[in-house]
């Protein structure tokens, strides 16, 4: 009974990962696909050419430029949060570690409706600037608890060990913490750009449609029934995500929190 | 003294930022925007039963997938915790979800669970369906079928990868302990392993269940357009030409930031019970 269960489990499993993909790759490289065949009757690659130019390719470039921004700032922010948090005790870890935690629970949908207004009254409005604060906000949330799990699980002694013997606040940091702490920030700088990479109700509010990004071009593309596109798209989205699947399950071990 | 406390600088920034909002939010919500800002429009506008319907839609779906994805989480960390190919293929089958933006879940769920989807053209292929009427609407229904499917099977990847790492951690004594005084493996494993486990992802189960509620992508694009799902009516009532839909839309935010805070003090409740 149990071995009949876990076989019908994995057939499941296995089910639920194979036809998505199986959809999205033949809706982008289908042509002429009616119902009710289960394949298209013709090949192509007409969407994936518009990588060379054009809307998709704007849409992938600003994907990477915020996600990179994001990655690389929110690391920076979290990181010292993080430290701070860990080391606090009792209602002062509790109060950090729920302020942390306060943006990333709140629906970046409210979240941007709620921001738009002082971003407009700042001029940032429709602004790539406006977007990255927004992006920003979500993701040095995430990170700073991700690094506070870190810091948890660091020995506090290791760093006042190393100034008992002398070394400087700089020498700590360079020849103690660096080497502890260079995987960290590497799995850090990728969640943060995934947090970004993802995020589409931030983008499609605060930047007012202004500012296109592929997780954005995918609503648009549904919506106008675009298929084609839209698992293009789709399908661009998935394949860093995916390949960060490592690296978020080092960092769910460790924190127990990783992007939605 | 201001270096030491350089780094709750950034905690306190990001508490402020949905704060900042939900005060713009409570202006805005109260006539701000229009120049007229009075505590009577807001309770006005909370008082509407648009947005209260919008959320007990939403908690219901929300309650639906996380309680799926919950279910799904233990079975799975429990069913294979094992070391064999099998046991690690069936755990990373479970987390791929987790990597996967909502986005590209919606859109690959039309393509699957649409009429004319994958799923009702293979149901063709053995004769069991003969028109995309034969198969049933699973999207923008009421019953929100395809989207709480959805919802789970992305939660499931964040929910299992946790539920596996708390069974890895667990003391296998435990259950070999229970066996002993008599305990049949089912028993061991329902009054041993599924409490603590339960116990265990209980933070993580508050912090899916905060973001399922939250999200937009999914209901946006699979959700029903009555009851609109809350985070979809914010941006669809915002845009409306009517001026009661748009403070409907306000009240919308604050019912969102409100579940927000309430995950909050719930999510380090539970992380102080472990």
């Amino acid at each position: 009974m149990t071995a009949t269960f876990r076989v019908f489990l994995v057939a499941a499993l296995g089910l639920s990962v194979v036809l998505p993909l199986v959809a999205l790759i033949l809706a982008a490289f289908g042509l002429r696909w009616f119902f009710p065949a289960l394949l298209p009757e013709a090949w192509t690659t007409e969407s994936w050419q518009a990588l060379s130019g054009g809307r998709l390719l704007g849409a992938l470039l600003e994907s990477i430029g915020l996600g990179v921004i994001v990655g690389v700032v929110a690391t920076l922010l979290a990181l010292p949060t993080g430290r701070t948090i860990a080391r606090a005790q009792g209602a002062l870890q509790h109060l950090g570690a729920a302020a942390a935690f306060l943006p990333v629970a709140v629906p970046p949908i409210a979240l941007a409706a709620g921001l738009q207004l002082a971003l407009l009254r700042a001029g940032l409005g429709g602004t790539r600037s406006g977007v990255l604060i927004g992006h920003l906000i979500p993701a040095t949330g995430y990170l700073s608890l991700y690094f506070f799990g870190i810091f948890r699980l660091l020995d506090p002694e290791i760093e006042a060990s190393a100034r008992t013997l002398g070394a400087s606040r700089w020498q700590v940091i360079r020849r103690v913490l660096a080497p502890i702490l260079a995987r960290p920030v590497r799995e850090a700088i990728a969640l943060g750009f995934l947090v970004s990479w993802a995020q589409v109700p931030l983008t499609l509010v605060l930047g007012g449609g202004q500012i296109r990004t592929l997780a954005t071009e995918v609503v648009a593309y549904v919506q106008s029934g675009q298929d084609r596109y839209a698992a293009t798209a789709g399908l661009l989205l998935a394949i860093p995500a995916v390949l960060a699947l490592a690296i978020a399950r080092r960092s769910a071990d460790r924190t127990g929190m990783v992007p939605g | 003294m201001i270096r030491r406390n350089a780094g709750w600088l950034t905690p306190v920034v990001l508490a402020a930022a949905p704060l900042l909002g939900m005060g713009w939010a409570v202006w805005a919500g109260g006539g701000g925007a229009d120049g007229d800002f009075q505590i009577a429009t807001l309770l006005a506008r909370l008082a509407r039963p648009a947005p209260w319907l919008s959320l007990a839609w939403s908690l219901f779906a929300a309650v639906s997938a996380t309680a799926l994805a919950t279910v799904g989480a233990i079975v799975v960390a429990i069913q294979f915790r094992g070391t064999s190919f099998g046991h690690r293929a069936a755990r990373t089958l479970a987390t791929i979800p987790l990597p996967i933006p909502p986005i590209v879940v919606a859109a690959a769920a039309v393509l699957v669970l649409s009429q004319s989807g994958l799923l009702a053209r293979g149901l063709a292929a053995f004769g069991w369906v003969s028109v995309p009427a034969d198969f049933p609407a699973l999207l923008n229904t009421p019953e929100g079928t395809g989207l709480i499917l959805a919802l789970a099977w992305k939660e499931l990847g964040f929910l299992s990868l946790l539920a596996c790492s708390i069974v890895a951690q667990l003391d296998p004594e435990l259950e070999a302990t229970a066996r002993t005084l008599g305990a049949s493996a089912k028993a061991a494993r329902r009054r041993i392993l599924v409490p603590l486990v339960w116990r265990g992802l209980m933070p993580g189960v508050v912090a899916a269940f905060a973001f399922v509620l939250g999200s937009w992508e999914l209901p946006a694009l699979l959700g029903p357009s009555h009851p609109q799902p809350l985070a979809v009516a914010v941006l669809e009532r915002a845009r409306d030409a009517d001026p009661l839909a748009r403070g409907d839309a306000w009240a919308a935010v604050l019912l969102l930031f409100g579940a927000a805070m309430t995950a909050v003090a719930w999510h380090e409740w539970a992380r102080c019970r472990q």
